[in-house]
């Protein structure tokens, strides 16, 4: 057997649905033996997801969770070298298919929370922030609207929210939900295409108002807080 | 600089590290550490904080998890670019894979992230070759193999013996040996052969550093590598051999990857090998 085949044939074995026929991989005396590998790279998966994914699990059950690392495995399969990036493609992937609304959310949330922890810290922006100049943002932003207030802990009202997720500057990771004005805005200052002054015009075109004294101040406490936070890293 | 590991060292993992900065750094029994590159490399956070802080307090030894030897795919060059500046920081004279797959040839790569025996043929040999001297070209610095548990042979029964493929490759390849005494014994119990003839067949230039670690043995009688279980007495008496034909200078490692019991029976663990060392 060339090597190429045993090495395919192995990851196969781990990560195929069903039990595979092992006969081709293994003499008879150790077909037993090399199912131990299947058993350790599906378990390694699936407690991973159980670990990081805590509230997902409680709402959709062990069980359900462990079918969806399943189908993650017969499906997309791990393709990072990084074990920490397990977690987020297994979320990725619960996220593209059928999934109880309020179960969807939480792993929204909880996804959000692991990619915000594992980020690359930010380097220094070349400016403070300036309206006139497109913002820049911190490598660990994480911005998702939910349908439930998932922030709410047990009760996950329906209520649909917007959230940002991020590490601050002294590592603590920090979810704020604000409203849908709001979201436009840090989603077009996130995109870092525009000056941030444009994302702000953009934004109440799109709602048909004008900067009101309320949303000026809004909009600005708003600012300082993600800057001091480190949520904004300043301008380019 | 080359940074030099010597007496006996900690895996370095962030369910312990808390705990272990905060200790006077003059009561640390801890010499040096290992880390992951996998662990650090694009990420920011406790992990890289936790990094800054280890180089600040101990020499730090470098263990690679995902660019092992035996793996048919050639590795990534921008991958290697990435451990080649952490090695940098670290500033070891060695990095260390294993000598083993985890991932299948073809596109996309897909990863095991669990370390996958090598049938012990011809074509692994040249292969595991091919990779070390890849691996050298590409980190320019000294490649240590580590020798894994395996509990089968895929592909069937092998052309040749455990300790015959890896002296085999140490000998084409040139390159350095992490010897992991409990794989050792793991592979013994496993595979019924006695492991004092393996270790004494090691050529003790080649060996730049020691694993220990525990292991779980199954109801079926089948002996898991978990790195999850205090260090048997077995191991220890092995480590105390390879210790007595290596010398005292080679640094040794304890694994701990799981199950973390409290701080103090790691240190007590600690103490046990550094006894032994001293007394080789």
């Amino acid at each position: 057997m060339k090597l190429a085949d045993v090495e395919s044939g192995v990851i196969a074995m781990c990560l195929s649905p069903a039990a595979p026929a092992v006969s081709a991989l293994a003499s008879e005396a150790e077909q037993k033996r090399i199912l131990i590998y299947r058993n350790m790279v599906r378990f390694r998966f699936q407690e991973l997801a159980g670990n990081m994914y805590l509230r997902t699990k409680a709402r959709m059950g062990q069980d359900a969770l462990h079918a969806a690392v399943d189908r993650w495995m017969a499906e997309r399969g791990p393709r990072s070298r990084f074990f920490r990036d397990m977690a987020v493609e297994i979320g990725d992937f619960m996220l593209e298919g059928e999934l109880d609304p309020l179960a969807r959310d939480l792993l929204q949330l909880e996804r959000a929370r692991w990619i915000a922890g594992i980020a690359v810290d930010g380097e220094p922006a070349p400016k403070p922030f300036a309206l006139e100049s497109i913002c820049v943002t911190a490598p660990s932003l994480v911005l998702f609207r939910s349908a439930h207030a998932v922030h709410l802990g047990g009760d996950d009202r329906p209520v649909a929210t917007h959230y940002a997720v991020y590490r601050k500057p002294d590592l603590d990771l920090t979810t704020r939900w604000f409203n849908p004005t709001l979201a436009r805005l840090l989603s077009g200052w996130a995109e870092g295409e525009r000056p941030a002054i444009e994302v702000v015009r953009g934004v109440l075109a799109e709602e048909a108002r004008e900067a009101s004294p309320t949303f000026v101040q809004e909009m600005t406490s708003f600012l300082a807080t993600l800057i001091e936070e480190g949520a904004i890293l300043g301008s380019r | 600089m080359s940074v030099s590991a010597r007496g006996v060292g900690l895996g370095f993992r962030a369910e312990l590290s808390r705990e272990l900065f905060l200790r006077p750094k003059a009561d640390d029994p801890i010499a040096w550490v290992e880390i992951h590159p996998e662990n650090y490399i694009g990420r920011g956070g406790h992990f890289a904080r936790h990094l800054e802080q280890a180089l600040d307090r101990w020499p730090v030894l470098t263990h690679g998890l995902t660019s092992c030897v035996g793996s048919v795919e050639r590795f990534d060059p921008a991958y290697l670019v990435q451990v080649k500046a952490l090695l940098r920081k670290t500033g070891g004279s060695f990095h260390s894979e294993h000598l083993c797959f985890g991932a299948a040839p073809g596109a996309p790569t897909l990863y095991s992230h669990d370390l996958l025996p090598l049938p012990f043929t011809e074509e692994a040999i040249a292969t595991s070759v091919e990779r070390i001297a890849e691996l050298r070209d590409a980190l320019e610095i000294d490649i240590a193999i580590e020798n894994t548990s395996y509990y089968a042979h895929p592909g069937g029964m092998p052309a040749m013996r455990e300790i015959e493929f890896l002296l085999e490759v140490l000998e084409r390849a040139d390159c350095k040996l992490l010897l992991d005494v409990n794989n050792v014994f793991v592979n013994a119990m496993n595979h019924a052969f006695d492991p004092v003839p393996f270790l004494d067949a090691i050529p003790v230039e080649r060996v730049v550093q020691l694993h220990v670690a525990g292991h779980l043995t199954r109801t079926d009688g089948v002996i898991i590598d978990t790195h999850g279980e205090p260090v048997r007495s077995e191991v220890m008496d092995l480590v105390a051999h390879t210790l007595r034909r290596i010398g005292p200078d080679v640094p040794v490692l304890l694994e701990r990857d799981g199950n973390f019991p409290p701080l103090a029976e790691l240190d007590a663990e600690l103490a046990a090998l550094e006894a032994l060392r001293r007394t080789a």
